[in-house]
């Protein structure tokens, strides 16, 4: 059986960020892909707007997908696409994963592991839609497939539930394509995805934007045929009188990516129900030793340059730490924040600079985020705007002579 | 003569509803008039049959309503047109299914009519895939006489098809310790119901059976030989059975019109030519009475009523029950009309929630509503507390055939000679259907006088369709080695490989659409619901059929894709 120091699931960005630095710090690195291609969902991603931190260029999905991939052929990475990971098994020191593939059922041992599983998309069920469930009815990430991949159009005239980017991009692309889009409606009063894709991919093209309403409910037998529109109160409760319906042949949902942890599940690695990712420390480990998560199976990102980033982090630290004992102290966080990645701090840890992201819950102006160690201040920063769907990211570090205790992280928030 | 509960029944529905007009047609009760409410016009149907005539035709109009016409295929052509066969059965759900392979076993020739483009469309898909133990029905009816006949032999048979059948059992929990002073009843009725292995389960034994379910739990009484088995998987497996043995599945194909002299059934006209059958075997489901309509053969009327169900992620499973499990909700279900619903533990790992009941006019509307949702939830949060709104992974609407009278209708035609009726089969009818199917036969004997021949070379068993995933990994690994294409996989939530998915389209009853593959080999049926696969199979499927990926439908005649991209504004 062919052993590895790190074995890297999934080869979207995240994954191939981790596999690039794992590699580059030294270790041997087997990089696990169920598709035929690298690169993850970027290969269907050919609008631009990827690369500004990470390449300072504004690329495309592929275009950034690619860089990595000339990057990782000319490294001694293994890599095994077509690849499907049925079953994960804990050992004393190392980890035996069965995989399935073309040429039969495989099995390899890593000492380490990094999850780079990516996110799925929030269906038109677990929002709860109700009337049928017709040909038409599609999340925005398959119909992005089926234009971008197949050169083929899933819609002639469609309405957008969510104002989720996949949404934003898409109602840019079907019009492009000659689509007609009736209009995104977004079930919150303030929309989801970030400024720059309201601005570029509605407003450029003269599409309407209506916070505030949902979909209620979606008519046809077999081809969607209209769907029901109606405005909701300050209780996301549909308002009777406002209800109407919109006649259309596909309704595309963009209401949320649901990180995807089913692997480290098998693993029964602690899930935050905040993030849907594994909780972890500064180094990116979860609960269990030596499994490390990144990308978006952590915390959903709005960029893949972030998604890169936290790859990197994974794949040093999985390269390179030696270390035994853990002292993993919580993060709190007060209500202000709708989540803070990492969730831990390890005290033992030898890495004591550390790269957080948070959301904040709401929307505010002129916030100051706290860092706050036994009752000192560790970090401080003020933000003039802070937006739920634009994640920050921040560096602070931990003196070595810091004692183990519960940090915790707020917003000052100005009335 | 008229009986004097026909009497009684006619003067109360008079003195009730002055508007209804009630006569008595040759034996059976004829409702006629026109109402407000679909409510009000189900009440008069159950009160006429209270009179225990030979049938109850409610003929009664929903004022201001109009009946949306049977959804048919828009083929036309001729291409079954001159056809004649010994047996024609109209329907391709279970019961039809199970009728066409029972008949496959001896040498006649039979011919299903379908009128959608696969078999299970209707409440054959639409349900939770029960093997019920019987229970709760007297043993006057023919629902439990089919049911127990059934029972006793359907292990046997899903093995012979290749089909899962989970025997989990069944739990009746009771929240009220004086219950138990009931339970010597409970029992008693079991025995002469011919209910086997009936045992009770006090708290303790329940709650280390069943740890999920709610507090309120005193007792439980528990049926061994409940079980459930994929019910798409079923009817497909039999209809696969029966075309390898020598019956035909015409699919697309609706009985539009019979034509009958001297109460024989002469042809029957479908859109794709007219076929003439020696006897016609109705099993058309919410559409039977119509059928039996269109033969001159009404004597009994179906009322659609409606059940929405919830399917959980495996994920849930967990948490979830280990058995078929209830809470004894007293009468109240009797008169709901429901089985009582409860959770259960599919055959694939995930749970069904439901179901709920409501009488409505449409026989066909599959819509499911936020109201009914939200009932489910409101209903079982006592049986299982963790219930949560974040594992549904979707939830789909069914619809009973349902009769006034309760039961199923198992016979030759009333006035027209050459039919026979297997109709009113809602629930158990997944579970009666082989026993059923057994008896049309018989009455095929009767009614075309002729003793039919087994046929020699009928092989019962089917090519299972069991999935590589279960498959120890040195099997999976072998046929691997034989077609690469195992090894890939498509589906990743239920883990279904591209093999799987051209194995499935190979078959002898041709799949039509992308639900077609998922109903049959769960190819997009997991948590990310297609989301990831559907692009996939639609490339796979496009190769295979060599169609366009622009010609691929996803169900009925719906397309996925409706054209080629533009290539931007210009």
């Amino acid at each position: 059986m062919k052993r590895y120091d790190v074995i890297v699931i999934g080869a979207g960005p995240a994954g191939l960020a981790a596999a690039l630095k794992a590699d580059e710090n030294g270790a041997s690195v087997l990089l696990i892909e169920r598709e035929a291609k690298l690169g993850g969902i970027l290969k269907q991603c050919i609008h631009d707007g990827f690369g500004l931190t990470r390449f300072n260029e504004k690329l495309s999905g592929p275009e950034y997908a690619n860089r990595e991939i000339e990057k990782i052929k000319k490294t001694g990475v293994s890599i095994n696409t077509l690849t499907f990971v049925t079953k994960i098994e804990k050992n004393d020191d190392s980890f035996t994963l069965t995989l399935v593939t073309r040429d039969g059922i495989a099995s390899v041992i890593g000492t380490k592991l990094i999850l780079a599983t990516g996110c799925r998309e929030r269906t038109s069920r677990q929002i709860f839609i109700g009337g049928t469930n017709p040909s038409g009815l599609m999340t925005a990430g398959a119909a992005q497939y089926y234009i971008n991949i197949l050169g083929k159009m899933p819609t002639k005239r469609c309405v957008i539930l969510g104002s989720g980017d996949i949404g934003l991009i898409m109602a840019r692309r079907i019009t492009l394509e000659g689509g007609q889009v009736l209009g995104v409606y977004e079930v919150k009063p303030t929309p989801s995805g970030l400024t720059r894709n309201i601005v570029q991919c509605l407003d450029d093209f003269n599409i309407p934007l209506h916070l505030s309403h949902t979909v209620t409910k979606v008519f046809g037998c077999d081809r969607l045929e209209a769907v029901e529109i109606a405005e909701v109160d300050e209780h996301m409760q549909a308002i009777e009188e406002s209800k109407h319906i919109v006649a259309c042949d596909a309704l595309i949902i963009s209401v949320g990516l649901i990180p995807e942890n089913e692997i480290a599940e098998q693993l029964k690695i602690a899930i935050n129900p905040k993030t849907k990712g594994p909780y972890v420390d500064q180094t990116l480990m979860t609960f269990a030793p030596h499994v490390y998560s990144c990308g978006n199976s952590l915390h959903v990102s709005d960029l893949a340059d972030y998604v890169s980033e936290s790859g990197e982090l994974a794949g040093t630290y999985a390269a390179k730490s030696i270390q035994k004992e853990r002292d993993l102290q919580e993060i709190e966080i007060d209500s202000h924040l709708m989540y803070f990645v990492p969730s831990h701090l390890d005290f033992k840890s030898p890495t004591r600079q550390v790269i957080a992201y948070f959301r904040s819950a709401g929307e505010y102006e002129n916030a100051t985020l706290y860092i706050e160690h036994d009752g000192k201040t560790l970090f401080k920063k003020r933000y003039l705007h802070l937006r739920p769907p634009e994640m920050e990211r921040i560096v602070f570090s931990l003196s070595p002579d810091l004692a183990p205790a519960t940090v915790r992280v707020y917003l000052e928030v100005k009335p | 003569m008229m009986k004097p509960t026909f009497e009684k029944t006619i003067a109360e529905i008079s003195r009730l509803y002055p508007g209804v007009r009630t006569t008595i047609k040759d034996g059976c009760l004829l409702l006629e008039g026109e109402m407000e409410k679909w409510d009000e016009v189900v009440k008069v149907g159950y009160i006429a049959a209270q009179a225990k005539s030979e049938g109850v035709i409610n003929n009664i109009k929903l004022k201001g309503y109009t009946p949306e016409p049977m959804r048919i295929s828009s083929i036309q052509d001729s291409e079954y047109d001159g056809l004649k066969c010994d047996a024609l059965i109209v329907g391709g759900g279970i019961v039809g299914t199970a009728i066409l392979r029972e008949f496959s076993k001896y040498d006649v020739d039979a011919c299903l009519i379908e009128k959608e483009n696969d078999v299970a469309l209707h409440a054959s898909s639409r349900n939770d895939g029960c093997i019920h133990v019987g229970m709760d029905l007297s043993r006057k009816t023919k629902k439990h006489h089919y049911l127990r006949r059934a029972v006793q032999s359907y292990e046997q048979l899903a093995e012979d098809l290749g089909v899962d059948y989970v025997k989990h059992g069944q739990t009746l929990v009771f929240t009220k310790t004086l219950a138990y002073l009931a339970m010597p009843f409970l029992f008693s009725a079991a025995r002469k119901k011919g209910i086997k292995g009936v045992r009770l389960l006090k708290r303790e034994e329940l709650l280390k059976r069943e740890p999920n379910i709610g507090k309120e739990a005193k007792f439980a009484v528990f049926f061994p030989e409940g079980a459930v088995v994929s019910p798409y998987n079923m009817v497909v497996a039999l209809a696969e059975n029966a075309i390898e043995n020598g019956g035909r599945v015409l699919l697309d194909t609706a009985a539009l019109k019979f034509e009958v002299k001297d109460h024989r059934i002469i042809s029957v006209k479908t859109n794709r030519g007219i076929i003439y059958p020696r006897v016609v075997i109705n099993a058309a489901g919410v559409f039977a009475d119509i059928i039996a309509g269109m033969a001159g053969d009404q004597f009994f009327s179906i009322h659609p009523r409606r059940g929405v169900e919830m399917i959980l992620d495996k994920k849930a499973a967990s948490k979830s029950v280990n058995s078929t499990l209830s809470f004894y909700a007293g009468n109240s279900d009797k008169k709901a009309h429901t089985k009582g619903g409860g959770i259960i533990p599919t055959v694939d790992g995930n749970t069904v929630v439901g179901p709920t009941a409501s009488e409505c006019p449409e026989r066909e509307d599959y819509q499911t509503t936020k109201e009914e949702i939200d009932a489910l939830f409101d209903k079982h949060r006592h049986t299982l507390p963790s219930l949560s709104r974040s594992d549904v992974i979707t939830y789909f609407a069914g619809i009973r055939a349902s009769t006034y009278e309760e039961d199923f209708i198992v016979r030759r035609g009333k006035w027209t000679e050459n039919i026979i009726h297997a109709a009113g089969i809602q629930s158990p009818g997944l579970t009666a259907a082989p026993a059923i199917a057994e008896d049309i036969v018989k009455i095929y004997e009767m009614v075309s006088g002729e003793k039919l021949a087994p046929k020699k070379q009928f092989n019962p068993t089917r090519k299972s369709n069991r999935l590589l995933k279960e498959l120890s990994v040195e099997e999976r690994d072998k046929l691997i080695k034989s077609n690469p294409d195992y090894g890939q996989i498509i589906c990743r939530c239920e883990e279904i490989s591209k093999g799987e998915i051209l194995d499935c389209l190979r078959r002898p009853l041709k799949v039509h659409t992308t639900d077609g593959i998922k109903r049959r080999i769960r190819a997009g049926m997991g948590r990310c619901q297609g989301g990831f696969c559907q692009q996939l199979i639609v490339q796979i499927m496009a190769e295979e059929q060599k169609a366009l990926l622009t010609e691929i439908k996803k169900k009925g005649e719906a397309l996925i894709l409706l054209d080629d991209n533009k290539g931007g504004m210009r």
